[in-house]
């Protein structure tokens, strides 16, 4: 009969108080938890994205959306870059570009994005082939981890690509030629994992084949075979010049004057736009950050008052015990041990507040994952465990602490004498 | 042996109650009478260790314990006094058999399951060992008041108004358990009480005005 078995025995006797204090407790501990689980995931995959890309050039608009669809895959593109008109960019020779990949953006298959590009997008992301080889002929791709363990995709499958970046069947490119897989990426974490890779002659194949309306079917065909030829020939990207792309990641050869003007030169000077991702990117922090400190704040006030709460809860409990508090003392138990006893109530109720937390916030989590899985594609994980929960812990166990103090105290000093005297019943 | 010399208690703004000396031997049985207002609970309490004297002392087998500190004083209670009060004011949160485990281990004992069964079986209530004590009725949480109080084998079982809430037939029952419960481990029993159906049954009687 020790007093940790006292408490638990005490705090199981009023359940009704008991799921009270732990639904505000688990509340509050839950949203912390929470917010820690989905911060840490976003931060780390906003980090693994940047993949050293130094700018972003693409069609006017708004900086974050040009960021937001060509590094981070969300959101529409902000419009084409006509190739004729992109050449200086596209010079292998550029004094201060290091490396420009180009992206062609806008369709997808059962909701994964396919990307028109060249195999340098690849390394970008340090991806590296788990199966098969990389695409080399037109409508050859590479599929992203993730969507082939999501789509359960092999070496060798084919499929028909969509018009769009959501899945709809009625936008199937029907009379396009199939993709076919050539290889499948390893998991890197980054958003290549959830991507389709092809080469940004794919991309246009498919679309040309939609302009041959009105054709019979052996001049179809015959026009089938002469695209087929052209897209095999090497031609440099600049060849293609009534050809468009949505945009270029651009990695530059050094940090000086002229590289940190050449965005406010394209900005000012051209019919494109150039973002700078980090730029964007903190913007963006910004404001999701008034967001997340407005939710730190309601948990904080959660917690607030489930300690409240508890406060309460034990010391109206006291009122309710004080006679067999009293007898207690008469069997022997001194103040102490009351004072013990009632501490560690605080304590259970917070630990136990604490687990339901958890449970409440991984829970959540997994729903969460699955939401954000099927809007954005993003791969979140209920899974992760954090030291900053080892932290709320700690944290828990003070709030448990501190809410029992002034009660326990309170009943170690009650007067056994007065206690029982005024009682006669 | 219980004595008491010269005691008295005054609480802060009020008159001092004197009490009349007092022995007592071992395995007494005592009857404390009084009208209410009379010192008859400030009595008990200071017997009981609850209570420090403001003249006088009490000392059982000429253990002083009246000028003992608060935290010996517990101690000594647990070991040596057992109390029974007007209502049993057991553990809610814990059954029977808990309580008086936990008067076992308050007490300073060792944890014995067997001799609570034996105690409970004696009382008649060891069908209600695993009970909650609100499942009790009134005679029966009386006498688990009672298996508290002797379960350590106390030197001094000191009942305070112990019948005083219940009818005749509980009330005999409690008075007859008391004293043989007293008898079995050879305490002093002291009982304080308006009740004046306890007259009849105690020889010794020590009157309080």
């Amino acid at each position: 009969m020790n007093i940790l078995h006292l408490s638990w025995k005490n705090i199981l006797n009023k359940p009704l108080t008991l799921v009270l204090n732990l639904v505000l407790f688990s509340l509050g501990v839950g949203l912390i938890s929470l917010l820690l689980l989905v911060n840490v995931q976003l931060e780390d995959k906003f980090e693994k994205n940047f993949a050293g890309i130094d700018l972003v050039i693409g069609a006017k608009g708004s900086p974050l959306q040009l960021i937001l669809s060509s590094l981070y895959h969300l959101d529409a593109p902000t419009g084409n870059m006509p190739i004729s008109e992109s050449k200086a960019f596209l010079n292998p020779k550029h004094p201060i570009f290091k490396k420009v990949v180009p992206l062609s953006l806008g369709d997808s298959h059962r909701g994964y994005r396919i990307i028109g590009t060249n195999a340098s997008f690849v390394d970008l992301y340090e991806a590296k082939l788990t199966e098969g080889k990389m695409f080399e002929k037109t409508m050859e791709v590479v599929v992203g981890a993730t969507v082939a363990e999501n789509l359960k995709i092999k070496t060798g499958d084919q499929f028909q690509s969509s018009h769009g970046l959501i899945e709809d069947e009625n936008l199937v490119h029907e009379d396009a030629k199939p993709f076919i897989v050539s290889g499948i990426l390893g998991k890197t974490g980054s958003v290549i994992d959830q991507l389709i890779v092809t080469k940004t002659q794919s991309v246009w194949a498919v679309h040309e084949d939609h302009d041959h309306e009105g054709e019979t079917e052996e001049e179809h065909a015959a026009h089938l075979d002469h695209d087929h030829d052209h897209a095999e020939e090497e031609k440099p990207l600049a060849a293609y010049e009534d050809q468009s792309i949505t945009s270029l990641l651009i990695q530059f050869k050094g940090r000086n004057i002229q590289a940190l003007n050449m965005a406010r030169n394209i900005n000012e000077n051209t019919n494109f736009q150039a973002a700078t991702p980090a730029i964007e990117i903190n913007r963006l922090y910004t404001l999701l950050g008034v967001g997340e400190e407005a939710l730190k704040a309601l948990a904080m006030l959660i917690i607030f008052v489930s300690g409240l709460s508890i406060f309460i809860s034990l010391f109206s409990s006291l009122r309710e015990r004080k006679y067999e508090l009293a007898v207690m003392r008469t069997l022997g138990a001194r103040p102490g041990f009351i004072f013990q006893l009632i501490v560690f109530e605080g304590i259970v109720i917070a630990i136990l507040g604490f687990l339901c937390g958890i449970a409440l916030s991984h829970g959540s989590m997994i729903l969460l994952a699955d939401f954000l899985e099927k809007s954005y594609r993003y791969d979140f994980s209920a899974a992760i465990f954090l030291k900053e929960e080892i932290y709320l812990f700690g944290g828990s166990l003070i709030i448990g602490i501190i809410a029992a103090i002034i009660p326990a105290f309170q009943a170690s000093k009650t007067d056994i004498h007065a206690t029982l005297a005024d009682n006669k019943g | 042996m219980l004595k008491s010399i010269n005691l008295s208690f005054q609480y802060s703004g009020a008159p001092s109650i004197s009490f009349p000396d007092f022995t007592a031997e071992q395995g007494d049985h005592w009857l404390i009478l009084g009208p209410s207002g009379s010192g008859k609970t400030t009595l008990l309490h200071l017997l009981g260790g609850l209570l420090s004297p403001s003249t006088g002392n009490i000392t059982l087998d000429d253990l002083h314990y009246s000028a003992f500190s608060p935290a010996k004083s517990d101690k000594f209670r647990g070991e040596n006094i057992g109390i029974v009060f007007q209502k049993a004011h057991a553990v809610q949160s814990l059954s029977v058999m808990e309580n008086l485990l936990l008067a076992q281990q308050l007490g300073g004992k060792i944890l014995d399951k067997k001799k609570i069964m034996d105690l409970l079986e004696r009382l008649q209530i060891a069908h209600k060992a695993n009970q909650k004590p609100n499942k009790l009725s009134a005679g029966e949480q009386q006498r688990v008041a009672i298996a508290r109080a002797v379960i350590n084998q106390p030197r001094l079982i000191l009942a305070d108004e112990p019948t005083s809430a219940l009818d005749d037939k509980n009330s005999t029952e409690v008075q007859n358990l008391l004293k043989e419960s007293a008898d079995a481990v050879k305490a002093i029993l002291l009982v304080v009480t308006h009740d004046n159906r306890l007259k009849a049954t105690f020889p010794k009687q020590l009157l309080l005005k």
